[in-house]
């Protein structure tokens, strides 16, 4: 069956669902606690329970088999315990590249590194044990930072690059330069469910694995590989996840094959579920990058060259760092056109978590970049740092006369370029230019609180850079009595993928969502599927349905069509009723029809993303099939004697398409700037000297809550009709939102600067914390002193 | 499983749960979702800093006519605490006709739920809110939800849901008429038990083979008895330190007495100069008792925690524990607190200046226990002030908590008492700052003068939460700014 790839294919059939505001199908269940988690599924009898016994250093080889077997096993409660010599196949959980043993083999890499599973009969003994556990290990000194990365020439790739013109010499002839480091911080995924798998052995070998996870694909692979099975043999079921945001793409395999593996030599259920702490010392987090810049740029601030280098820590194992870095390195402009670039990304290898997939994926740590360098420039000449931002605006040809300034450093040419229009929605809608004088007003009476307010623009790439993974599959099937269950390859972690995909499935057939039922993830059902990432979820999985129900539509149409009388290109489907000859049939009398009439009622859907053509080995090409855009305008107050802020208000114009579900959208919106702020602001990753994560638990770890949300905090939807044919012209919209929260940390910095009257040029890296704010408002102070 | 002797014995929807055969140290979530399979209410830090697992515990009211509910982290709250008292979980809201509680209602019509597996603690949160203020402001909605995190929404929808929710008064209260009689039945006692030489014998909740126990006594007399006798004893009020200890290192203590039930150690009282506040008196009470008296006060105890952990969190807690970055402790300190001290039937006066001998160590002596603090009343013309900074202002642990109070003798510093946190092992007072202080006008104090006296009263030293340098700016600039805002008071 060919892919939906025209434009037609994938408008609304009836319309009805474009556009509205249904619930989250699960609501009901969240609010009164029933929806069911993986944790919560009732445990088969003898179920057993597993605990990981975890890496004390950050880097040492082990000795034997790293831990005392015997000793162990005497402990109260204890069953088994499985290290890497137990594993009779492939021992790997690395996604793209199979260097990362889900067990450590011979070495350890990083403070909670799992050396073994402990399998208990209850969860408190096998817990007990591992942490009682004492690993033998000859301890070995650790690459911790990037710069001992750089210094050692210790890379998990070699690094990449990209060439635009002669940026050397552009800046060189540049009448300003400005030259700098910042940096950006490591980021928690801080999903609410933490980490889980529940394995169920079946007969004849095979297993069940029920796993929070956005890739049971993966899952179900990794875990055949390494037990000796084939993929057929292993069934992943995930009906939802309590959120993922990258945190469950690759990482959720280290916890399901040491569940598999207990499962499957024991021939028992094994739950393992790990606690706060393990996880976030356990599993990789967003990378933090340093960014060095050298940029030269004319007296309007418009840039003439740059010299861009980004070194990202990206922990032990290759995980998705390859990705994630390409990622960063093709969102270097966002916004902006560069003229000449000269761009070089070093991938560092050190002895922490294998850093992995974050929402954004690299793109925010890379716009980071180019903000600070807007920001610096405007800084620099004194301007508004808007203006700046609007001079380097990517611009039609027509307009600049310039062939390439609608082109991107890796040569994509944008056809759908919205990103000025989007900037002068939210700058009238949030009275920038009256909130810019009233700030200013405020900071010339206060003495130590400062203002700030900055307006970010965004536009971020859709697509998997992978262009292999851009596919989506989906199984439709219709009941006699005209309800239907419909089953996709994304995974629901919250973002209301399962409902759009109900609108979208209950479009195709011209019926009303109640009779549809969107099922668990399994990988049974759809094979072979992508990772719910890259924001794509909607888009392929919806276009898979489509093509689905476009094929459900011409089996029922000679059914209708005999009912209603007339010929079958007259059939059409809306309402609950399938039409024809100016007469109606009730939708549940066809199918009943249909089954007495031996029509076959279930049909697979399958999509591929047409058109993306683009070599990851030197960054160039079309990498993304379309881009999304918005632009965040947030107000900040400082106290310049504590460091301490308020968010005070937020205006946001986001780009989504022809939205699906326009109440989900920016419920994405909404979650993605308070995450990408707190990202900027207040969650700090800190390790000790020895490379053991010491912030491991929402003690010490701070994501935003409830009130540190300003009661103004708008967010408008952008006109905008998606050029390509995605389901009902809609846009990705995980991701992209993520960026809106720079605006937060830019604010701050021009809080910071008022605090020496904007005459000095701020330096302050991320997260900006109530300390960092203080210092560098201490520093600004001093320098205009 | 050891085998224990004596049952939990609590209300549930209108049933009386025994729980028998459980750990001492079994929490409240785990006997939930464990051996009630009630698995709405969720795991999602086992530390009380996420709120997934809130439910509400209730209490028989003093009137004996309905129950008083605290919004509780049932992860770090321990099972044999809920003897003689009631849990409401999210299931508990489900009603016969299906309908929904309109917190529940309007968090689905207001989208407020996404992956929804922090949902059921924030509706439990926001119920808990209403059933005591109908018509909550803006702050008081995300003060209820201070402890409770969501990585999805951006809380936009959940705080409009509480305010949509409470469109509908009537309908806000959960019925629990048929816990009140059973609330009556499983009452514990209110008096010793004593055995026929006359011996106070402190009934067990929990008792294992080998003579551990989980105590809940009624009476100072019982507490004061059964620390005598068993000096290892673990005290427990809010849990918000034990509950810790128990899910991330497994502690498991011997013997462990639980305070919440001794009346005596509830009780606030009051004379012309101090207020006597009980050592099982929660920090909600003392936020809403000092708020007139020391508005700063309430402020660091509302960002001491969120509403589950001040509700069970006691200052005798705090104190105790001694933590370098015990937030209560600067404002006592600087308020001159008094802590009353008893062993067996003796007591003694010891100030909270006087308590700490070293990080975590104090002068209580084996089988000694924090009977009450006294807190001094304000006098005529003193000033006082407090601040806490952290990296956020909720449910975050302090970089540094300072205090001070003192009063202006004809435009002069006097009586200056400035206590830190996060600056020394232990929170202590700043004598060498108050002696730079003191007899100044506020205008002629120098920041550099307060620089050098920071420097020479602490050792300097980075630590997780901040650098030593950040530590001593903010600790130097909000002694400035305490006493620079008094000017035109004098």
């Amino acid at each position: 069956m060919n892919a939906p790839t025209a434009l037609k294919n994938l408008l609304p059939v009836s319309g009805v669902q474009q556009g509205t505001d249904i619930v989250h199908e699960s609501a009901h269940l969240h609010v009164t606690g029933s929806a069911t988690y993986i944790d919560d599924i009732p445990e088969h009898a003898g179920t057993l329970y597993a605990a990981l016994i975890l890496s004390p250093v950050a880097h040492g080889e082990l000795i034997g088999d790293g831990i005392d077997r015997e000793a162990i096993l005497k402990e109260h409660g204890v069953v088994a315990v499985y290290t890497a010599k137990d594993i009779p196949g492939e021992n790997n959980c690395g996604p793209i590249v199979h260097d990362d043993p889900f067990l450590a083999a011979g070495k350890v890499e990083f403070v909670g590194q799992a050396v073994a599973v402990v399998v208990a009969r209850d969860m408190l003994y096998a817990r007990e044990a591992a942490k009682k556990a004492k690993v033998l290990v000859k301890e070995l000194k650790p690459i911790l930072t990037v710069e001992e990365a750089m210094e050692a020439g210790s890379f998990i790739m070699p690094p990449k690059g990209i060439t635009r013109g002669d940026a050397a010499a552009a800046i060189a002839s540049a009448p300003h330069k400005i030259k700098g480091t910042t940096r950006t911080g490591q980021q928690e995924q801080f999903y609410l469910e933490g980490q889980i798998t529940y394995a169920v052995p079946k007969e004849d070998g095979q297993l069940t694995l029920y796993v929070s996870t956005q890739h049971p694909d993966g899952n179900q692979r990794e875990a055949a590989h390494a037990l000796n099975l084939h993929t057929n043999d292993v069934e992943v079921i995930c009906r939802r996840m309590g959120g993922g945001f990258g945190g469950k793409e690759g990482n959720a395999s280290i916890f399901s094959q040491s569940a598999a593996l207990a499962a499957h030599k024991l021939g028992k259920p094994v739950k393992l579920r790990v606690n706060r702490d393990d996880d976030m010392t356990i599993t990789g987090k967003r990378h933090d990058f340093r960014i060095d810049y050298e940029v030269g740029f004319d007296d309007n601030g418009r840039v003439l060259g740059a010299d861009i280098t980004l070194m990202s820590r990206c922990g032990y194992s290759t995980d998705y760092s390859g990705p994630v870095n390409d990622r960063a390195c093709l969102h270097i402009d966002n916004t902006y056109h560069l003229p000449a670039l000269k761009l070089v990304s070093h991938r560092c290898k050190t002895n922490t978590q294998s850093a992995t997939a974050f929402r954004g994926f690299g793109g925010p740590q890379g716009m980071f970049g180019i903000e600070t360098v807007m920001d610096e420039i405007a800084m620099t000449l004194g301007k508004d740092p808007l203006e700046v931002r609007k001079l380097n605006l990517y611009k039609d040809p027509s307009i600049s006369g310039t062939p390439d300034t609608m082109t991107t450093q890796y040569n994509q040419l944008i056809e759908d370029w919205v990103g000025d229009k989007v900037i002068a929605q939210v700058e009238q809608e949030s009275k920038y230019a009256e909130r810019r004088a009233a700030v200013q007003a405020f900071n010339a009476k206060s003495k130590t609180r400062k203002r700030g307010i900055a307006l970010v623009p965004l536009k971020f790439g859709i697509s998997f850079t992978a262009t292999h993974l851009n596919q989506g599959g989906a199984l439709l099937v219709v009941y006699m009595d005209g309800s239907v269950s419909c089953n996709h390859g994304g995974t629901e972690m919250g973002q209301g993928l399962n409902t759009k995909m109900a609108q979208v499935c209950a479009d195709g057939l011209g019926i009303s969502v109640d009779h549809v039922r969107i099922t668990a993830t399994d990988s049974q059902k759809v094979p072979n599927a992508s990772a719910t990432s890259a924001s794509s979820g909607a888009d392929i999985n919806g276009a898979a349905i489509m093509n689905a129900t476009a094929q459900m539509r011409e089996r029922l149409k000679p059914v209708a069509a005999r009912m209603l009388g007339c010929a079958e290109g007259d059939v059409t489907f809306a309402n609950n009723e399938v039409h024809g000859g100016g007469k109606s049939v009730k939708w549940g009398d066809v199918t009943k029809q249909a089954w007495l009439d031996r029509v076959g009622l279930s049909v697979t859907g399958f999509y591929m993303t047409p058109e993306i053509k683009y070599d990851f080995t030197t960054l160039n090409g079309r990498a993304f099939y379309y881009y999304c855009y918005g632009a965040a305008v947030s107000e900040v107050e400082i106290d310049t004697r504590t460091g301490e802020w308020w968010l005070k208000a937020v205006d946001i114009v986001h780009d989504v398409g022809r939205s699906i579900n326009p109440a989900l959208d920016k419920g994405q919106i909404e979650g993605a700037y308070v995450q990408g702020m707190g990202w900027l602001t207040m969650e700090e990753c800190i390790w000790d000297k020895k490379g053991k994560l010491l912030t491991h638990g929402p003690s010490t770890y701070k994501i935003p809550v409830a009130g540190d949300i300003p009661e103004h905090f708008k967010v408008s939807l952008f006109d905008n009709a998606n050029l390509k044919p995605t389901p009902f012209n809609s846009k990705a919209t995980g991701e992209p939102p993520l960026m809106l929260g720079l605006s937060a940390f830019f604010a701050l910095r021009d809080a910071v600067a008022a605090s020496a009257d904007h005459k000095v040029v701020v330096r302050m890296d991320a997260p900006a914390t109530p300390e960092r704010i203080l210092m560098a408002c201490e520093a600004v102070k001093a320098a205009a002193a | 499983m050891t085998q224990v002797t004596n049952t939990v014995r609590f209300v549930l929807d209108g049933r009386i749960v025994e729980a028998q055969g459980e750990r001492r140290t079994t929490t409240v979530l785990d006997y939930l979702r464990e051996q009630l399979h009630r698995t709405g209410t969720k795991e999602g830090c086992a530390e009380g800093d996420c709120g997934a697992c809130v439910v509400m515990v209730g209490e028989l009211n003093a009137a004996g006519t309905g129950v008083d509910y605290v919004a509780t982290n049932s992860c770090i709250q321990l099972l044999p605490s809920l003897d003689g008292k009631s849990v409401k979980t999210i299931e508990s809201l489900k009603k016969a006709d299906g309908s929904l509680h309109p917190v529940q209602e309007e968090m689905v019509k207001c989208h407020g739920s996404q992956c929804g597996f922090c949902t059921p603690g924030i509706v439990m949160s926001l119920v808990n809110l209403v059933q005591v203020l109908p018509v909550p402001s803006r702050q008081q909605i995300t003060d209820s939800l201070s402890g409770n995190l969501c990585r999805c929404t951006g809380y936009k929808p959940i705080i409009e849901s509480a305010t949509k929710a409470c469109a509908k008064p009537e309908a806000l209260k959960i019925d629990d008429s048929a816990d009140v009689p059973l609330l009556k039945e499983i009452q514990r006692a209110k008096t010793p038990t004593l055995s026929l030489d006359g011996e106070i014998i402190v009934q067990p909740v929990v008792r294992t083979r080998k003579g551990n126990e989980f105590v809940s006594p009624a009476t100072i007399a019982e507490v004061a008895d059964y620390l005598v006798k068993h000096p290892t004893t673990t005290l427990l009020a809010g849990s918000t330190e034990i509950g810790l200890q128990v899910n991330k290192q497994f502690s498991r203590p011997d013997h462990i007495m639980y305070l919440g039930n001794v009346a005596e150690l509830r009780q606030i009282q009051e004379t012309d100069k101090a207020w006597r506040i009980g050592a099982a008196v929660s920090l909600t009470q003392v936020e809403a008792l000092v708020a007139q008296a020391y508005p700063d006060f309430t402020e660091v105890l509302r960002r001491f925690g969120s509403p589950p952990i001040r509700s069970t969190a006691t200052l005798a807690g705090n104190i105790a524990n001694g933590s370098p970055i015990g937030d209560s402790m600067p404002c006592l300190l600087a308020l001159g607190a008094n802590l009353v001290l008893r062993r067996g039937e003796k007591t003694r006066n010891v100030l909270l200046d006087n308590f700490y001998t070293g990080m975590k160590k104090n002068v209580l002596e084996a089988g000694e226990f924090i009977e009450a603090v006294e807190l001094p009343k304000p006098v005529a013309g003193q000033v006082f002030r407090a601040h806490k900074v952290s990296k956020r202002f909720e449910q975050d642990i302090s970089a540094t908590c300072a205090a001070i109070s003192y009063t202006l003798k004809g435009g002069k510093l006097s009586g200056v008492k400035l206590a830190y946190n996060g600056l020394s092992p232990f929170p202590a007072r700043a004598p060498k700052l108050e002696a730079m202080l003191e007899g100044k006008s506020p205008a002629d104090v120098k920041a550099a003068d307060l620089d050098a006296a920071i420097a020479a009263s602490f050792t300097a030293r980075d630590g997780l939460r901040a650098t030593w340098a950040y530590r001593a700016l903010v600790a130097r600039n909000l002694a400035l700014e305490f006493i620079e805002e008094q000017k035109e008071v004098a």
